[in-house]
């Protein structure tokens, strides 16, 4: 006798499970999306100059900030940012920390930052505009990582891992 | 979207109220509140509607499930739909914050808009077709009518399915029902833009004051603030339902007039104890079973009333705040109550709940208690101060309507209006009511205005 | 048709019901109708526009939250509505609307709680600016409205004790130059130093303050070398704003020196014969007469042969300070650290100054994080760099 207290395969039944499917795929990819990190700052570029030649990159003040990427420093909790001094040099290296509410607008000034670059090395640095090209964005809920330069790669790897 | 806001409240739901009234047949009334309410809830995000609409299949596919299957496997089918619903509801509401206090990464999960008044709408369906109490809904949009349906949807009341269930189907819309249901919803407008606005803002002033008489003025505040901007919510609800032939059950009914604790529960957010006493309290024996079983019951009641309202401590010790007492006016001071004179029975049962209200007020349970002190004298810093007295005296006549039109002040004084001038008093209060929307209207502009000292441009 | 008995309470529901879905429809149609406004004068902000509403937020909601905002702020009559929330609030006895005391014909801004760390990170940024320019320094705080008119506050209101502050901050920079001008305007407070509707001060409470600096300086400062001149009435400023006060308002008054320098005005690139922006007194802020709009660096340069070449870090007050300082002064160079984004060593070496003043109210000051990163400010990029910039 089935006594097997399972309830019976129809449409209904089915239909449940196709719900149930559709709200995995709907909330699974939050789950993997991962957080805010909670990584400190300070460590964080530690992490980042590590081993780099900072020559090439002396940090850079608030104003510099403000005029060059259009962020104002007073709004986000820490914002480092180094940039090589001479105007024919494209490199430059920006690590923010901020509100997970504020990633869009931050992602927003850096890219327009980048298109900036790019359109002022057009023509006549292509060097630098190719450098500019292969500009790094690693963008976190909390953290971002921009950097122009010829080893931008592994800082950025750098910078994964500190978070 | 909330009802206190001004696209709602001058485009969203005059147009949909024309719109509704514009259509003659039952289906294409019952289409467009369901388009109108899934518009409604789809203004706080996609991925909110998203959910629901997986949760309005959820339900639909297993209370037709339910229907056909044979008896014995009733109940596993029943108990996984519901469970399926718990889960989403402790995902989204209880996770992070139960990772965050044991230290690990929240999810960062968004939190939907509505989420615990839907769940136990939906919850009350399932239950209701498992118990054979009602037939399962075959029309899938009567369904997402009934879960989603705007004027209850992001604060209740929640609606028992069996309530309802007869109104999706057919309704009329009544010259009553217009009637009632404004005085309702302006009522209800007033209580939360001049009364409990007005009050919040006294209980933010003072939520770090240390004197005794601050922590009192605080705990008023607030217990005036909930109840206003609650009940009015409420009332909105009820009235913006009935401008659709729909008859929304009271929430409140005075409840700062109670005279004892179970009276006081049968008078606050009265959607939601009925709901824990008809699924929870009722199915596990509720007081049919001995002594023993009726304390357990209610501990687990009130242990989950109090959950129910959010992922702190400081609610499940104010449920079982609630609990213990019911324990105890039940088996022991009920008599003593019964022999006090009906005022002072008020006052008692009054600061009751005031007490309990520090607890939901607070953030945390160290918070509450270091309020709760001061009220009794413990860690004051004196006895007033000048920022309560401010507070105190400038908004003492909120203070006063608040403590007047908790009780049938306003109902009785205008029956009496009404009594003596008949027709002018009828255009008098008229008059009088659309100056109070035209306040609640600049309240809520004023509300939106935000002044930068220096130019921002 | 059969006669219906409806009750009374019915028949006033249903005219209430009429008002709400006429009322509503009214303020929809009149505010897709009426144009959108940019900025609001009130607000001294920009209002949201249609095109701020971005199609990417539909799935957090943030669509929907813009569209709220653009409804909100494009609402017809706002400021009829917002004057009208104010005298319901009267009537109800409110005497505080966002942070403002409605106090007896003045309206008065709450000053923040004392944040000593911020005020001591300010003092050790400038005394590491004093040590490495070497000019002299002079650092003056001056107390807002609230401190000096504590007497026309509403019955138990309170606010930080500036006095206190401010007592604090002189302790720890004696070795700064600080002034202290709190006893000054105190004594006198009842000649209307600051403005009843607008949290700056009268060009009289900057007079006052002036004569402090001036005594600390060892310059000269005597009232009959101004001509007193009103250059507007009817100002109603950023407090009344805040409360939505249509009652109250102000009249603004210059001090032009009577036998005054000639003198340049260098502001964005473009040259002013004077100071006062006329164009501001018919605009709402009419405080911006003094200056124009808050920027990050202008100048002034005078035709007399004064051996005072001063550079000013401020915030808003000292707009009316100027006036006093022309006489005194070769040049001038004014700095708001706020929207500053020049290059200040490459200023300090340019600039030769002679002397330095640090000029702010007390609630700007605690409240201040640009000032310690403009004055830190390393050395940045050569010359060239500058147009490199579009």
């Amino acid at each position: 006798m089935n006594r097997t207290k399972i309830p019976s395969l129809n449409r209904w039944t089915i239909g449940m499970i196709v719900t149930f499917t559709a709200f995995l795929c709907f909330f699974l990819p939050s789950v993997f999306r991962e957080g805010p990190s909670q990584a400190d700052f300070a460590d964080v570029t530690a992490a980042v100059t590590e081993g780099m030649d900072m020559t090439a990159y002396p940090a850079a003040d608030q104003s510099l900030i403000r005029s060059k990427l259009g962020l104002d420093p007073a709004q986000y909790p820490d914002i480092a940012y180094w940039r090589s001094l001479n105007a024919m040099n494209a490199e430059e290296l920006l690590i923010i920390r901020f509100d997970p509410a504020q990633e869009q607008e931050v992602l927003d000034k850096v890219n327009a930052r980048i298109q900036s670059q790019k359109d002022i090395y057009q023509g006549y640095a292509p060097e630098q505009l190719d450098m500019v090209n292969q500009a790094v964005v690693d963008v976190h809920p909390n953290y971002l990582f921009y950097m122009t330069g010829p080893q931008a790669k592994e800082a950025a790897a750098r910078f994964e891992e500190a978070l | 979207m909330s009802f206190t806001n001004l696209l709602f409240l001058t485009a969203f739901l005059p147009l949909s109220v024309l719109g509704y009234r514009a259509l003659k047949t039952d289906k294409s009334r019952n289409i467009l509140l369901v388009v109108l309410s899934w518009l409604f809830y789809a203004w706080a995000g996609l991925q909110g509607l998203v959910l629901l609409l997986i949760e309005t299949c959820w339900i639909w596919f297993a209370g037709r499930a339910l229907e056909d299957e044979s008896d014995a496997n009733r109940k596993p089918l029943f108990w996984t739909a519901a469970g399926g619903l718990l889960v989403i509801l402790g995902l989204y509401k209880y996770l992070d914050p139960i990772l965050t206090g044991l230290g690990l990464r929240p999810l960062g999960l968004p939190f939907p808009l509505g989420i615990s008044f839907y769940t136990f709408t939906a919850l009350s369906y399932l239950a209701d077709v498992y118990t054979r109490r009602c037939t399962a809904q075959t029309d899938f949009l009567k369904l997402a009518l009934y879960l989603s349906f705007f004027p209850k949807m992001a604060q209740g009341p929640i609606v028992q399915y069996h309530e309802m269930e007869p109104e999706l189907s057919t309704r009329t819309v009544t010259f009553q029902d217009i009637g009632s249901g404004s005085l309702k919803f302006t009522r209800g407008l007033a209580k939360k833009v001049i009364l409990a606005d007005g009050l919040g803002k006294v209980f933010v002033a003072l939520q770090a004051n240390t004197t005794w008489a601050g922590a009192w003025v605080l705990s008023l505040a607030y217990a005036f603030q909930l109840y206003f901007d609650f009940s009015g919510y409420s009332d909105m609800a009820i009235g913006m339902g009935r401008w659709f032939g729909f008859h929304i059950p009271e929430n409140f009914d005075h409840p700062y007039r109670s005279v004892s604790v179970r009276d006081f529960w049968r008078r606050w957010h009265i959607a939601l104890s009925s709901w824990f006493r008809d699924y929870v309290y009722i199915p596990l024996g509720g007081s049919r079973e001995g002594t023993k079983a009726l304390i357990r019951n209610l501990l687990i009641v009130w242990l989950l009333t109090g959950i129910w309202h959010g992922a702190n401590l400081t609610y499940v010790v104010w449920g079982l705040y609630y609990g213990l007492l019911i324990i105890a006016e039940r088996f022991w001071f009920q008599p003593y109550l019964e022999k006090l004179p009906r005022r002072g029975r008020v006052i008692l049962i009054f600061l009751i709940a005031d007490i309990g209200w520090v607890f939901f007020a607070a953030p945390d349970l160290v918070t509450a208690f270091a309020r709760l002190g001061r009220m009794f004298g413990i860690g004051v810093t004196g006895l007033t101060d000048d920022q309560t007295l401010f507070w105190l005296r400038t908004n003492a006549l909120l203070f006063l309507l608040a403590f007047a039109f908790s009780g049938s002040l306003f109902q009785r004084l205008q029956d009496r209006i009404f009594r003596k001038w008949k027709m002018p008093a009828v255009l008098g209060m008229a008059v009088l009511w659309s100056l109070i929307l035209l306040t609640c209207l600049a309240a809520l502009v004023a509300g939106t205005s935000r002044t930068f000292l220096y130019f921002a441009f | 048709m059969k006669t219906k008995k409806w009750s009374r309470q019915d028949r006033l529901g249903n005219i209430l019901f009429l008002v709400i879905l006429g009322g509503g429809l009214l303020a929809v149609i009149l505010n897709l109708v009426l144009p959108d406004k940019a900025d609001s004068d009130t607000e001294n902000r920009p209002l949201a526009q249609i095109s701020d509403i971005q199609a990417r937020g539909l799935w957090t909601g943030e669509t929907g939250r813009e569209i709220n905002d653009w409804y909100a702020d494009q609402f017809p009559l706002r400021n009829s509505l917002l004057h009208l929330n104010y005298c319901v609030q009267r009537l109800e006895g409110v005497s505080e609307i966002d942070d403002v005391y409605i106090g007896s014909h003045m309206l008065l801004q709450q000053a923040p709680a004392y944040d000593a760390a911020v005020s001591d990170q300010n003092l050790q940024a400038i005394r590491d600016f004093q040590a490495k320019t070497g000019i002299p320094v002079n650092v003056q705080i001056v107390p807002t409205s609230i401190a000096v008119n504590a007497d026309r506050l509403p019955m138990n209101a309170t606010s930080a004790d500036e006095a206190a502050a401010i007592a604090d901050i002189q302790s720890k920079s004696q070795d700064l130059g600080f002034i202290n001008s709190l006893d000054t305007l105190a004594s006198h407070k009842d000649e209307d130093l600051y403005y009843a509707t607008d949290h700056h001060w009268k060009s009289r409470g900057a007079w006052y303050a002036w004569t402090d600096l001036a005594a600390a300086k060892g310059w000269s400062a005597d009232e009959a070398a101004f001509d007193i001149l009103k250059a507007a009435d009817g100002f109603q400023g950023t407090l009344s704003a805040k409360t939505g006060d249509p009652f109250l308002s102000d009249t603004v008054e210059i001090w032009v020196p009577k036998n005054g320098p000639e003198y340049v005005m260098t502001k964005d690139g473009v040259k002013y014969r004077t100071m006062y922006d006329e164009s501001a007194l018919d605009r709402r802020d009419k405080y911006q007469v003094f200056t124009g709009p808050n920027t990050g660096e202008f100048t002034l340069e005078m035709d007399n042969d004064s051996p005072v070449r001063l550079l000013v870090f401020k915030d808003s007050y000292a707009n009316a300070m100027l006036q006093f300082l022309i006489p005194q002064c070769r040049s001038i160079t004014v700095l708001d650290p706020r929207y500053y984004d020049g290059n200040l060593d490459r200023l300090m070496e340019t600039g030769v100054f002679s002397d330095v003043l640090f000029l702010y109210n007390y609630s700007s000051w605690v409240q201040d994080h640009s000032l310690k990163g403009v004055l830190d400010a390393k050395s940045g990029e050569p010359a060239a760099n500058e147009t490199e910039n579009s």
